[in-house]
This record gives C-alpha cells, sequence and structure tokens, in this order.
C-alpha cells in the first residue's frame, strides 16, 4: 500500500510543479525513467518473493538509471542506436517483473 | 531490527523509489507534450507572424505614401530650384534601393553560425534571431547567402527549414549589417535567443563582430508575378 502512496504523491508533485526539461535532455529521462520503473518493479518482485535486500535495490535503482542514460549518451556520441538496446532490455525486464508480481498476487488470492 | 519494523522499512523504500519514478514520469510527459504542441502548432504561429507583418507593411507604406504627398505638396508651394529637389530625391531612391534589397551592400555587422546538428530548429527560432537584430538596429540580413527582403517567411516543413520558398540547408549562416556591438549583445544576451536555442541538442551559436560584411541582392523569385502595377502616373 505505501508505495502505491508512494508513486501516487510523485505524480501530485509532478503536476504541482512545473519542472521544465531542456529538449535534448528528454531522451536521457526517457530511457532513465524506464530503468528506473524496472528497478522499482524489481524491488517489488524481490518483497513479495521475501527476499528484498535494500543495498542492492537502491544501489541498482541509482546505478541502473544514470549507466541507462550514460549508455544513450556513448550511443549518440559513437552514432550508435544504443537507446534501442537499453529499451529492450529494460522492457524485457520490466514485463518479466510485472509477469512474476501478478503470479504472485494471484497465487495469494487463489489461497 | 524486529521484522515488522524491516517490512515498513522495505515499504518507505519502495514507496520513495516510486515517488521519484511518478514525478520523473509527469515531467517527462509534460514535456514532450509541449514539444509536440509547438511543433504541431508552427503552421499556424506561421500564418499569424505573417499576417502580422504584412500588416505592418501596410501601415509603413501608407507612412512612406504621406510622407511623399506632403514633400510635393512642399515642392509645389516653395521656390526650391528642380535640380536641388532632384538630387535630394535620387539620393533617398539610393538608400531606399539599399534598405529593401535591391543593390548589394557592404559594411560593419555581425556573422551569425549555428550549428544544428541534429535539425531541431524550427522556423520561430530563426524569426527570433532576425527579429532581435532588427530590433537592434540591423538593417540588412542575409540567411546562407540568401538576402532577407523586408517581407520574408522562414518555415519548417518536412524536416527542412525554408526562406521564401528556398530549401536551407540545417546548419546556418546569419550575416547583419548594423552595429556590430549592439547586435552581437542583441544575441549573446543572458538567457536570450542563444541561449534559449543552446538547450536543444546539437545546437550551437557561434557570434562574431565583423569590420565588413557583403551583402548580396534579393535575388528575383521565380515564376509568375501574382500582381502587376498600375499606372501611377501622377495627374498634374
Amino acid at each position: 500500500m505505501l508505495p502505491l502512496i508512494g508513486l501516487l504523491i510523485g505524480i501530485g508533485l509532478g503536476l504541482a510543479f512545473r519542472v521544465p526539461v531542456p529538449a535534448w535532455m528528454a531522451r536521457y529521462l526517457g530511457i532513465a525513467l524506464l530503468a528506473a520503473l524496472d528497478s522499482a518493479l524489481g524491488g517489488l518482485r524481490a518483497t513479495l518473493d521475501g527476499r528484498f535486500d535494500e543495498k542492492v535495490f537502491v544501489g541498482g535503482f541509482f546505478v541502473n538509471t544514470s549507466f541507462a542514460a550514460l549508455i544513450v549518451y556513448v550511443g549518440d556520441n559513437l552514432g550508435i542506436e544504443l537507446y534501442l538496446a537499453a529499451v529492450v532490455a529494460f522492457g524485457v525486464r520490466v514485463f518479466q517483473n510485472l509477469a512474476l508480481i501478478r503470479r504472485h498476487l494471484f497465487g495469494e488470492l487463489a489461497e | 531490527m524486529s521484522p515488522g519494523a524491516r517490512v515498513w522499512r522495505t515499504q518507505f523504500i519502495l514507496a520513495f523509489a516510486l515517488m521519484l519514478v511518478g514525478f520523473g514520469f509527469v515531467i517527462q510527459m509534460r514535456s514532450h507534450e509541449r514539444l509536440s504542441e509547438r511543433l504541431e502548432s508552427e503552421g499556424e504561429a506561421d500564418l499569424v507572424e505573417i499576417i502580422d507583418e504584412l500588416n505592418g507593411d501596410i501601415e509603413g507604406i501608407r507612412g512612406e505614401l504621406l510622407n511623399e504627398r506632403i514633400k510635393l505638396m512642399e515642392f509645389r508651394d516653395s521656390n526650391v530650384d528642380g535640380q536641388a529637389m532632384l538630387t535630394r530625391t535620387s539620393e533617398e531612391i539610393v538608400e531606399l534601393t539599399k534598405f529593401v534589397g535591391e543593390t548589394d551592400v557592404t559594411g560593419p555587422g555581425v556573422t551569425i553560425e549555428i550549428v544544428n546538428a541534429d535539425n531541431l530548429l524550427v522556423g520561430l527560432d530563426i524569426r527570433q534571431i532576425v527579429e532581435e537584430l532588427r530590433a537592434s538596429g540591423a538593417w540588412a540580413i542575409s540567411i546562407n547567402n540568401h538576402r532577407l527582403a523586408h517581407s520574408a517567411g522562414i518555415w519548417r516543413s518536412d524536416g527542412k527549414l525554408y526562406l521564401d520558398s528556398r530549401e536551407l540547408d540545417s546548419d546556418l549562416r546569419i550575416e547583419a549589417l548594423g552595429p556590430p556591438m549592439l547586435l552581437a549583445q542583441a544575441i549573446t544576451l543572458p538567457r536570450g535567443i542563444r541561449d534559449k536555442l543552446e538547450t536543444l541538442r546539437g545546437v550551437e551559436v557561434t557570434v562574431r563582430e565583423e569590420s565588413s560584411v557583403r551583402l548580396q541582392r534579393v535575388a528575383k523569385a521565380g515564376g509568375k508575378r501574382l500582381t502587376e502595377p498600375v499606372d501611377n502616373t501622377i495627374k498634374q
């Protein structure tokens, strides 16, 4: 319940404060958000599995988001669409995590 | 740490992470919407600006016409000899031809080089530079060696920039004649047009003051003219 409240507070803050994002940064922020979402869902899944490690989660959350943006930056400078590689990798993980969370929740409901 | 406290701590950390994700998603969505709206509204903004410029031109021409009528009346009523009036009128015509772009011109000014690596600039960005230059005293301007007439159209279509129907390269070189220091300051002012454009990815703006810039005359537009002059001989 608390994570859901956190998400709603974040959305509320985003709506309340107009934070300008320069156009050149939008691409990096987009991929960083996908990485952050992947980490957050991974954390939720680990919690449901009873093996959540806060050091691993906090480290992974910030390292993944920074590294995702860095990959896009490096790709832009090398002229390679590394952006796509990051989108596919994180996209697949997001869906895997969602599937595991869904199974876990349905399993609990069935019991 | 008790199991209950551990659960709360875990939940709090996840809530904080999701709060960051939610916040990030909203600001990203908003900035994306703003960018899309800006590109979509570009056509309409162009029309509004063109109509505004045309209205300004009409007012300017009316003013010029009134001045010329006053001069004509003064000439009729005064004893100024015809040769002096002819010389003065010829000088005014030369100045006007320079101003409207009918002749090549040279003089001090500025050169603005814009690197537009990711082709993100739109017509409005270029028009803002031109407006800043005009407001700071530029009396002749060219973009990529195309001289701007007094009412030039600059727009973007299908990812390309156009000046009066001529396609422009994505990298731009704008030259302007006028007081070099004032023109350079108009562009490089903190939080001014240069700072605004350089927030776009791949855009770099370099401004140089020049002691001498040469601009070619306005190229004649091809195709058939849609209007023809009528007999405007003054009936005595």
